[in-house]
């Protein structure tokens, strides 16, 4: 875990005319997952390499926990930092199990240790290690080579991952089940992730704060649902959808719009788990006879949602007046 | 067909002049092949590594390579006289097409993001090269090797004109006395060693070749 610090960080390749990123500061705090968006060419992926320096910056600079990166030699600095690409790029002449050990070849660690690292990672990704170990990349499907990827990058156990587009090329049905995992590995992990996308969807599912990039500046960095409901500008606006109330609603848990459970209540109330997210909550309110959900958690009810809060909920303004 | 049996005839009762010859025939190959090769390795990777000169470099030896190699032969004897440098020097220039482009398309063949994927994860130069570049593009370079090394042996026969020994002697003295045996054994002993050679060399690409 690791804190990233971008000062006034500028990038012109040779021979453009614009800069690829202008005056870039940003900071991305310990163990967050932070999602960089916007289309392509909106200099998102040069931002990310600057972390790892395959792509190094024209002024400003980069700190990793508040040292320069600059001042720590390349290579070292690589094999400290988890790295995916889209492509993946496993090595074709290795198995998986040695394509996991990669870094901690280069690192040195002992044998016993990188044997026993590589059981560990094929089981995080859920890859049968007595099944998966001595594959070689062209015997194994695209979405379980990603994840080998990801196992590769977490070998070494870094603090930092940067994750380029990483299921851009993954079938739909594939990239939602990764998207699943790559969240409940991060529970377990909690990495600092710095992760590229392009797509809208895949940013607010996953993301703990996103930075949405247009024309090589930073135009609005937040919370989903802070970018939701406060749109920078009409761009951040129509990327992300932000008229879209479901869309919305999806990004939150029932839990954060609880009414009090009161003394007595229908019994034969629908019930909805706390951590479902409101759109369901919408959904099955619509489909009840009741105007009441009844929410629990871990089968005990504690508490109530009904139309009326989620529609406050949208319109925290109209509160406020009725408070007055 | 009588004239095949006489020439196998020929290898047998003059085994020990022939394999006097076998080993003329070998060195000079060899040695064209190993000195080639230390040459084409470092260029060819200039040549990967620096695509303006590519171009330059493929096309310069291109054209050496369309010179006859009797041509070759007769010019660098104004330089290097009747001697084994001349034969060396006519190898090294014939078989750096060969090895260069194998080079450089056994590079070029690498997955870029494999490449990407090895300098993002923290691997140096000279490990990139060893671990990942050398073993994937190794199996396209040795067919090179191999194309190569039966150049060379094909040239060194040619090689016996100037008088360096070798198999190719039989040949030319086999013409010049008029003897069909010596012909034949000549022809026979030069195919058997690029056979022999061919085969090592193919089993050795086998055996470097990723299993996948």
């Amino acid at each position: 875990m690791s804190t990233i610090e971008f000062q006034h960080v500028r990038k012109i390749y040779p021979k453009a005319t614009t800069a690829a990123l202008a005056d870039i500061s940003l900071t991305i705090n310990r163990g967050e997952f932070v999602i960089l968006l916007g289309p392509s060419g909106c200099g998102k992926t040069t931002l990310m390499k600057m972390i790892n320096r395959l792509i190094e910056p024209s002024s400003g600079t980069i700190l990793l926990d508040g040292v320069d990166i600059q001042t720590v030699n390349a290579t070292k600095l690589r094999q400290q930092i988890g790295y995916v690409i889209q492509q993946v790029g496993l090595f074709p002449h290795m198995t998986v199990a040695e394509n996991i050990a990669v870094v901690p070849k280069l690192l040195g660690w002992p044998k016993a240790k990188i044997q026993s690292r590589i059981d560990e990672l094929l089981s995080l990704i859920q890859l049968d290690p007595a099944q998966f170990r001595h594959r070689y990349p062209a015997q194994i499907s695209g979405g379980q080579a990603q994840r080998v990827g990801l196992a590769r990058a977490l070998a070494a156990d870094p603090g930092v991952m940067l994750m380029d587009e990483p299921f851009g090329a993954i079938d739909a049905i594939t990239r939602t089940i990764l998207q699943d995992e790559m969240l409940r590995i991060q529970q377990q992990l909690h990495k600092t992730i710095v992760f590229v996308t392009h797509d809208v969807e895949e940013a607010l599912r996953l993301a703990d704060k996103i930075a949405i990039l247009h024309e090589g500046t930073i135009v609005q960095y937040d919370t989903p649902l802070n970018l939701l409901r406060n749109p920078a500008n009409q761009y951040v606006a129509e990327l992300l959808g932000a008229d879209d109330l479901l869309r919305r609603l999806s990004l939150i848990q029932v839990r954060h719009v609880l009414q009090p459970l009161p003394k007595s209540y229908v019994a034969s109330l629908t019930t909805i788990e706390s951590s479902h997210n409101l759109r369901d909550g919408l959904n099955q309110l619509l489909a009840s006879s009741n105007d009441q959900l009844l929410v629990v958690e871990h089968n005990q009810p504690i508490g109530m949602l009904s139309l009326a809060a989620i529609h406050a909920y949208l319109h925290p303004e109209v509160i406020n007046e009725r408070h007055r | 067909m009588n004239d095949i049996v006489d020439g196998f005839n020929y290898l047998v009762t003059e085994r020990t002049a022939i394999w006097q010859l076998l080993g003329q025939h070998v060195t000079i190959s060899l040695l064209g092949l190993l000195i080639a090769s230390l040459i084409a390795l470092p260029l060819g990777l200039l040549v990967v590594r620096v695509r303006w000169l590519a171009g330059i470099v493929m096309a310069l030896l291109s054209i050496l390579y369309t010179v006859p190699s009797l041509a070759m032969l007769i010019m660098l004897i104004a330089v290097f006289g009747l001697s084994k440098t001349t034969v060396v020097v006519t190898l090294v220039i014939y078989a750096q097409v060969i090895l260069v482009r194998n080079i450089v398309v056994g590079m070029q063949s690498i997955d870029r993001a494999v490449l990407e994927a090895a300098r993002g994860l923290g691997m140096n130069a000279w490990q990139i090269w060893w671990r990942v570049e050398l073993p994937l593009a190794l199996p396209i370079m040795l067919a090179g090797l191999r194309i190569a090394a039966i150049m060379c042996i094909a040239i060194s026969s040619i090689a016996a004109m100037i008088g360096v020994g070798g198999l190719g002697q039989l040949l030319f003295q086999g013409i010049t006395f008029d003897r069909a045996d010596m012909i034949w054994a000549g022809t026979i002993s030069i195919a058997a060693l690029a056979l022999v050679c061919y085969g090592l060399l193919a089993l050795l690409e086998q055996r470097l070749t990723p299993k996948i």
